[in-house]
């Protein structure tokens, strides 16, 4: 990886690191908007470090929203010596943690801030110790670390820093120097020490967040520009173009992709400049001598890529979307708050849920959920959301189904945050979730009735169907990007070309007929009809067992599935 | 009709499900509750059977309703009871929290001093028939007025009912049970376990399937200790009723009663549910 860093004139390196000996609050307010800025314009590629070839654990994300809440809190505070603005970073990363990587940054602040606490400006001792302080308290928000994960990059960091001490080093400076170059490095890592990271070809995405908080402190520090991304070309199959569509601001009017292969070599730099003079929002992506480039664009200026492109070579596909339509989608017609939920008494039970779409969220409803969390697949929730959930409760007895692997952590840092009674039943599917309902008893013990909840998860099995977002090879199963994909209890099972084959497949895979009832909740890239044809796909090979379709509305999935 | 020579006497409503042939043997007075069918006004047990009943509603265009007796059929059926040389009634019904037959019935045996005495079974169809039973059987014992009211309070404590609910949206539309508002159950097929307490429908435990529902029935069943009387209660589905009656029936030393229940619980909770009543003793 390039490190724009070292070609720095080494005169003006040796004057900054002589000008940064101690860092005060202000300056650790700016370096972290430039890791914020700088998260942000390597958010996609983190987001597209992905194991599984399945739209979800968007860590580039959950991490910059993460960081921007801390940010939110810096600009909240008035005092200013070091020790205010780590408090701030820690607190504000705290109630923005989304997804297990946020999670596990906001410990990692939370580390970092505690040494600093009364300081009002941090030396490089003070620097390492709370890098160390910060692994360490990293590691034990964890129940089970894993190594070759952000855990394993802040502790390589931390030890860098402590060897760069112990050699001399007194700038700030100089030692954030080290410890980008170890974050660089461990997260090369990351797949020796995590199988699955070898097998799907990718780095750690919460450690390659990581180091780019780090890294974006450092390219401040030496003026270098925050907005453009280093590594700007990706592999093809690695650009994540559906996703990009999906925060649409004010001035992005036209999605325009545009296929082309350069007559000459192209020369990243202008291109990039040029293009972002056009619009935002841009992604390149390379294979096979090929490009395909994604850009946002104002009205009336939808064209002006397709002109510019022209002149640089052979254009191949053209595809332009009007995202101002896409946007005007009636979809605000149905919120959660249209949906009409069981009353709480004080001293009941209550649950919470968080449901990707509103078909599911109508289910989760009718089962008795006193509140909804939006969320799910693409959007973790907050730490803060979730807190605020419970707080908006009249009883102060609450269990609450995550329903996602990634918002579990949060909901357990929720957890601690309010003075409630919270059990967090550890579903890592809708259908997990809809199961523990069945056991939930609103005037029943608390602990019983969690664990009752806990319980009945294993009475049942989940499956979903989605489409396979890269090409990767994991547990067996080839997968080629685009290709149907299924996933028995969290685990890719098979693939095929038709949702058809992969359910069969999927269904054979689970002994369906060992069971009683199959319980399909549709995504909203079907419809209704599609999803009926699929129930008597399965009623003719299962003719025993009960099926039922639902409309689920969850996005990415085709099909989730409880077999039970 | 027999002769009755008894002093005292027992009165309850075709709720209790106490069958014919049972109520008389001991004597026992069966007010007839009401129901409305598509406009049509129906005794319980005696316009409409039940088999008929069960098998109709399904089809019915306006829900069904119930309707309590009036005060004035509770008057007459007391009055008659007294002109035969009664002297004091005992006057056993349904949960007071889900019907109004208790009131009612209160209210009619103000017109009798204390010679009337309403008792409040706190239970729903043989819950409530076995207190009765046991009561009548109390008074062809030869006991004191006090000691038969003694008797129904002593099984009162134990008396209940379980039943697995198949569908639940006539529960949901009775609107007699705190729990199930709103829209729970508009989507997933819910089967529900519910038990009859201390005159109050609760909910015992809910699953996606009737064979899960019924396993757990019976599980529950087999946790019971000295049980008198069993009854399995059916709404209009006497296979699942063979089913059930299989796998308890070893449960209790007496013989087993098999009822089609009530029309009048049956709009309650639906066609197709099956459950137990159960007495036990000390």
């Amino acid at each position: 990886m390039s490190k724009p860093y070292k070609d720095i004139d080494p005169e003006l390196r040796a004057r900054l690191l002589e000008g940064a000996q101690e860092i005060d609050g202000a300056t650790l307010s700016q370096l972290l908007f430039a890791s914020l800025d700088w998260l942000r314009t390597n958010q996609q590629l983190v987001n597209s470090l992905n194991v599984f070839p399945i739209p979800d654990g968007d860590t580039g994300t959950n991490m910059v929203l993460t960081m921007q809440s801390a940010v939110d809190e810096i600009n909240n505070i008035s005092e200013r010596s070091v020790g205010d603005v780590a408090s701030a970073i820690a607190q504000g990363a705290l109630m923005g943690a989304r997804g297990n990587s946020g999670v596990i940054l906001s410990q990692i602040w939370r580390g970092f801030a505690h040494v600093l606490e009364n300081e009002e400006i941090m030396t490089a001792e003070s620097f390492v110790s709370s890098l160390k302080e910060a692994s360490k308290t990293a590691y034990k928000g964890v129940v089970r670390p894993v190594e070759g994960t952000i855990l394993t990059v802040s502790k390589d960091i931390s030890t860098e820093a402590q060897k760069a001490l112990d050699g001399g080093i007194t700038s700030t400076l100089e030692l954030l120097e080290r410890v980008v170059e170890a974050a660089d490095d461990s997260v090369e890592r990351t797949p020796d020490l995590l199988p699955v990271l070898k097998d799907a070809g990718v780095v750690d995405s919460g450690g390659k967040g990581l180091f780019f908080i780090l890294e974006g402190m450092l390219r401040a520090a030496y003026r270098l520009p925050l907005d453009q991304p280093i590594l700007s070309v990706q592999p093809l199959s690695l650009l994540d173009l559906d996703r990009a569509a999906e925060s649409i601001e004010p001035g992005q009017d036209w999605e325009v992709i545009i296929d082309f292969s350069p007559e000459e070599l192209l020369d990243l730099g202008p291109f990039y400049t040029k293009l972002e003079e056009i619009g935002t929002s841009i992604q390149v992506g390379e294979g096979d001598g090929m490009y395909r480039m994604h850009i946002h664009v104002q009205d009336e200026k939808e064209y002006e890529p397709i002109d510019y492109i022209k002149g640089l070579g052979t254009i191949t596909n053209i595809a332009i979307e009007n995202l101002m339509v896409q946007t005007a989608k009636p979809e605000q017609a149905h919120s959660l708050s249209d949906i009409r939920l069981q009353s709480i008494e004080p001293g009941e039970i209550a649950v919470v849920a968080v449901a990707p779409g509103m078909g599911l969220a109508r289910v989760f409803a009718s089962l008795g959920v006193t509140a909804l969390i939006e969320g799910g697949q693409t959007m973790n929730p907050s730490t803060q959301e979730i807190m605020n959930a419970f707080e908006n409760l009249p009883t102060d007895q609450v269990v609450i189904l995550p329903n996602n692997k990634n918002i579990i952590l949060a909901a357990q840092q929720a957890t601690e945050l309010t003075v409630k009674k919270v059990a967090v039943i550890p579903t890592v599917s809708v259908p997990q979730g809809i199961a523990a309902m069945f056991a939930w008893n609103s005037d029943g013990n608390f602990e019983a009735t969690a664990s009752a909840m806990a319980a009945a998860l294993d009475s049942i099995q989940s499956a979903a169907i989605t489409t396979a977002t890269r090409s990767v090879e994991i547990d067996d199963v080839k997968v080629e990007t685009g290709q149907v994909i299924g996933l028995l209890n969290g685990k890719l099972t098979c693939s095929g070309t038709s949702i058809e084959e992969v359910l069969i497949d999927i269904l054979k895979e689970a002994s369906t007929d060992k069971y009683e009832i199959i319980t399909l909740y549709y995504g909203e890239d079907l419809n209704a009809m599609q999803a009926n044809q699929l129930a008597d796909i399965i009623r003719e090979t299962y003719p025993k067992l009960e099926i039922e379709v639902h409309d689920g509305t969850q996005p990415h999935y085709q099909l989730i599935l409880s077999i039970e | 009709m027999t002769i009755k020579t008894s002093r005292f006497a027992i009165v309850t409503d075709s709720t209790a499900d106490v069958p014919i042939d049972t109520a008389e043997s001991l004597n026992i007075s069966v007010i007839p509750a009401v129901l409305t069918l598509d406009g049509e006004t129906y005794v319980d047990g005696l316009d409409i059977s039940r088999a008929e009943f069960y098998e109709r509603m399904p089809d019915l265009r306006i829900p069904p309703t119930t309707a309590v007796p009036s005060v004035l059929v509770f008057e007459e059926t007391y009055q008659r009871l007294f002109e035969n040389g009664v002297e004091r009634i005992l006057s056993i019904h349904l949960s007071a929290n889900l019907s109004g037959m208790f009131n009612t019935a209160e209210q009619a045996a103000l017109n009798f001093d204390e010679q009337v005495k309403v008792f409040d079974s706190g239970q729903l169809t043989l819950g409530t028939g076995f207190q009765v039973i046991e009561a009548a059987q109390s008074i062809v014992n030869g006991l004191e007025f006090d000691q038969v009211v003694n008797t129904a309070k002593r099984f009162r404590e134990r008396a209940y009912v379980l039943a697995l609910i198949d569908r639940l949206e006539f529960m949901r539309r009775s609107g007699r049970v705190k729990w199930l508002r709103a829209n729970i159950g508009d989507f997933l097929q819910i089967k529900q376990l519910v038990e009859v307490k201390d005159g109050l429908v609760n909910a015992v435990a809910r699953t996606r399937t009737y064979t899960k529902a019924f396993e757990q029935l019976i599980s529950i069943a087999s946790t019971w200790k000295n049980i008198k009387r069993l009854a399995v209660l059916h709404s209009g589905a006497p296979e699942k009723a063979k089913e059930l009656t299989e796998r308890v029936v070893n449960l209790c030393p007496n013989p087993l009663m098999i009822v089609n229940i009530t029309t009048v619980i049956g709009i309650h909770v639906g066609p197709g549910c099956v459950g137990l009543a159960v007495l036990t003793q000390d």
